[in-house]
């Protein structure tokens, strides 16, 4: 289903997605929202993509990660080299500036591979869990931060358990996405 | 308004029933789909209806103005539609994989397994 | 808060999830994923056996999550119920892991064997420790999913078939618990097992509501427990996965279900002479003659032992029905024994068909003359099974058929013991067909035969020991079970325990 409206808007409508689901995730304490409704709502870009471009154009683009470094000039010394590439890696890790090119060079390449969420996020919840337990209190319960952080709020072991409950979800729908397009 | 959810809960039990009793694997997700649905629905109507009244205390009162809806009814069919979409999703992965496997989607011709001597390993 | 009780508590629940989460992170490391499962068994079988010790020194032990006092917030509650399954329940899943390293395939492990289990585990121990309706709900259905996916592992085509049946019968299951549930709710305003137990003590005029919401119990339950009539989907399914999945699943799943039905029937809902008792009678009675009569027409070593759980299941209900401290006791030392034996006989099976290639007596034989190791523990197994005196299922028998003479239900005592007979038919019927006739020649299997690892009679030989213990000092451990018993029937003292904490 390849048609140019939606593909067109579906780059616009990508990070407000995303930015959207962190909002709801960090909306989640006093309002509806919270970790399971904004990790659904990570996947809804992702699983346009699929619909649009098919799941093995959206593994190359967004899940499979190049790293590249430029290419060494002649008679360059290596200082010169070292700083200029740095500076090139650093802007690289804005996932639309590296490009592959004539004067680059594809250092290594690697997957995220959703199944690798899972259990950062099973971890992340189980931790917010367990940290009550060091200060003496029963398990699970909610500690809160004194300090206030701009934009975010009151910060607490519940964020904690909520960001798990997140990427966990992320993880989980956008597997089940995959492996159900694959096929 | 409680006479519309029972009917509704009745309906959806009746129809989910009528569904998964059919031959036909589809039928059957579908039937399945809709008992969880109703159950859930059975759950929220029997928590006590009341309207319009949320749980959530104002910002100038120290409890929650009387009556409210009680929320433990809402936090439990959250969920239970949470397990749900899980089972769901396994469920119907599994009779999709069944269907390119098997080659049919007739239920009465999958009785292999209930077979006395069967002719798989 | 006490942070002893705490951890004791938690242990048996995080153990498994950590080891599930190190599982995953060793997607496709099999050899890691192996000595993970191993230790995390080893550790959850550690703080089953220190939650056991605990538990017997104080009697109840129950914390509340998050902080919350009792009928408001989450409880978890061991008493000797729960924490002698825990302990049983662990050992047969250690059995089981061990069993699996040297039979098991790579692909199906590779799909997530191990974390499974593990999960698995985990919703085991959560529902045998909440004090919580629904949170029973929500570790029944944890523990549910990972038997789907277990069930279906490696996809061949009867795996899949077996599971549709599964699935389907368990999710109908689920919702009619569902129901329940939602009925107690609105009838008590309380999902806390003791809160709801109160309620139900002084507010007689709902005494046909619960009777109401009883039934939507047995029914779901029952499903999940495999009893009388609700019991088809077991024999349909449990024979289809590799042994490794089998084994766990017949050893632990049913008796988890029977776990519920006995704390709901002895806290909340009374089994009193009445609607609830008859129904639960002809369940058990039925259960158990219809579960050995199937056995007995089964040709294929699998079937007989799924529905030999069926007849077991029985056993179990009865001494729910005959409501003495005796028969509960029975009950109790029958779930153990039975996870033990019941694991114990799907391994020898599972190691015999990797050694000849098929579970059809047609294509077996000749176990006794090549292996006689393996020969000696399924007879002993078996022994224990059919309730031959000295070995465990005797004691267990012994006790319910006492317990039902003692309260006069002649009946059901006279057909547990007709169908215990017919238990001896069917099991001598396997050690003919298998162990002892010539193996028939110029047979073609459909799995392939290979030389028997001797590592695979280790968990055999640990679940024997356990098992022939459990039969021979059968007085501590009938001592132990009558405790478990008088904790049962005194439900003023879980009362007490949960909600006047502080």
């Amino acid at each position: 289903m390849k048609t140019i409206i939606i593909s067109a808007a579906l780059r616009l409508f990508f990070p407000l997605f995303i930015f959207f689901s962190f909002y709801i995730l960090i909306r989640g304490h006093n309002h509806p929202g919270g970790g399971f409704i904004g990790g659904l709502i990570l996947v809804i870009p992702f699983i346009f993509h699929v619909l649009i471009h098919g799941a093995d154009e959206t593994h190359d683009k967004l899940f499979l990660k190049r790293v590249y470094s430029l290419r060494r000039n002649e008679q360059e010394s290596d200082m010169n080299y070292y700083l200029r590439n740095i500076g090139y890696r650093l802007r690289g890790l804005v996932p639309w500036y590296s490009r592959p090119d004539a004067d680059k060079v594809l250092v290594k390449q690697f997957v995220i591979e959703p199944l690798h969420i899972i259990p950062v996020g099973l971890s992340l919840s189980l931790l917010a869990g367990l940290i009550p337990l060091f200060s003496g209190e029963a398990f699970l319960t909610g500690l809160w931060a004194k300090a206030q952080l701009p934009l975010i709020g009151k910060v607490g072991t519940t964020l904690l358990f909520d960001i798990g409950v997140y990427l966990l979800v992320a993880a989980v729908v956008l597997k089940i996405t995959l492996v159900m397009s694959k096929e | 308004m409680d006479l519309i959810f029972t009917v509704a809960v009745g309906l959806l039990f009746a129809a989910s029933l009528y569904l998964i009793l059919h031959r036909h694997l589809f039928k059957l997700i579908v039937g399945l789909m809709i008992f969880g649905l109703a159950s859930n629905l059975y759950v929220f109507a029997i928590g006590r209806l009341t309207r319009e009244k949320s749980a959530i205390i104002p910002s100038d009162a120290e409890i929650a103005l009387e009556p409210f809806a009680d929320p433990v009814p809402q936090a439990l069919i959250l969920t239970a539609i949470v397990i749900g979409f899980g089972l769901q999703a396994f469920a119907i992965v599994l009779v999709k994989r069944l269907y390119q496997v098997a080659g049919t989607d007739d239920i009465d011709e999958l009785n292999n397994t209930d077979k006395i001597d069967s002719t798989e390993k | 808060m006490q942070l002893e009780d705490h951890l004791l508590l938690l242990l048996p629940i995080l153990v498994p999830f950590i080891g599930a989460i190190l599982c995953i992170f060793c997607w496709r490391k099999v050899t890691a994923q192996k000595i993970i499962a191993l230790l995390t068994q080893l550790g959850l079988l550690a703080s089953a056996f220190m939650l056991y010790r605990h538990v017997a020194l104080h009697e109840i032990v129950n914390i509340q999550m998050g902080g919350w006092p009792a009928p408001y917030g989450i409880t978890l509650v061991a008493d000797m119920l729960s924490c002698l399954l825990l302990v049983a329940g662990s050992l047969a899943g250690l059995a089981v892991i061990i069993y699996s390293f040297y039979d098991l395939d790579k692909p199906r492990i590779r799909y997530g064997y191990y974390p499974v289990v593990m999960v698995m585990q985990m919703g085991i121990g959560g529902t045998l420790l909440t004090g919580d309706l629904f949170n029973l709900y929500v570790w029944f259905e944890i523990l549910l999913i990972c038997a789907f996916v277990l069930i279906t592992i490696g996809g061949t085509k009867e795996q899949l078939e077996g599971a549709l049946k599964y699935v389907t019968i368990n999710l109908i299951a689920s919702g009619l618990l569902l129901v329940g549930i939602g009925t107690i709710y609105g009838m008590t305003g309380s999902l806390n097992l003791a809160q709801i137990a109160v309620q139900a003590q002084t507010m007689p005029q709902l005494q046909g509501l619960f009777v109401v919401a009883s039934m939507f119990f047995i029914v779901s339950v029952g499903i999940k427990a495999a009893a009388f009539p609700l019991f088809f989907w077991l024999p349909a399914s449990y024979h289809t996965p590799p042994i490794a999945v089998s084994a766990i699943i017949a050893g632990l799943l049913t008796k988890v279900g029977l776990y519920v039905l006995v704390r709901l029937f002895t806290l909340v809902f009374k089994v009193e002479p009445g609607f609830t008792m008859y129904v639960l009678l002809i369940m058990a009675g039925l259960t158990m003659v219809v579960g050995v009569l199937g056995a007995a027409t089964q040709n294929d070593y699998r079937k007989v032992l799924s529905f030999s759980i069926v007849s077991q299941i029985g056993y179990m209900l009865m001494g729910l029905v005959i409501f003495t401290p005796l028969a509960l006791a029975g009950t109790i030392y029958f779930i153990m024994h039975n996870m033990l034996v019941k694991t114990n006989l799907f391994m020898v099976g599972g190691a015999v068909a990797q050694a000849q290639g098929s579970f059809k007596f047609r294509h077996l034989g000749g176990v006794y003359k090549k292996h006689p190791l393996l020969a000696i523990i399924f007879f002993v197994s078996a022994l224990s099974l059919a309730g031959i005196p000295p070995f465990s299922g005797f004691w267990g028998k012994f006790m319910l058929a006492k317990a039902g003479f003692e309260s006069g239900f002649y009946t059901l005592a006279g057909v547990s013991l007709a169908a215990g007979v017919v238990t001896i038919i069917y099991l001598t019927k396997i050690w003919n067909q298998v162990f002892l006739k010539e193996r028939p020649e110029n047979i073609q299997t459909l799995l392939p035969v290979q030389p028997l690892k001797n590592m695979l009679q280790l968990p055999m030989l640990m679940l024997l020991a356990c098992i022939v213990a459990l039969g021979i000092y059968a007085e501590p451990f009938i001592d132990i079970t009558m405790r478990a018993a008088e904790q049962l029937l005194n439900s003023e003292m879980y009362i007490n325990a949960v909600l006047n904490n502080n």
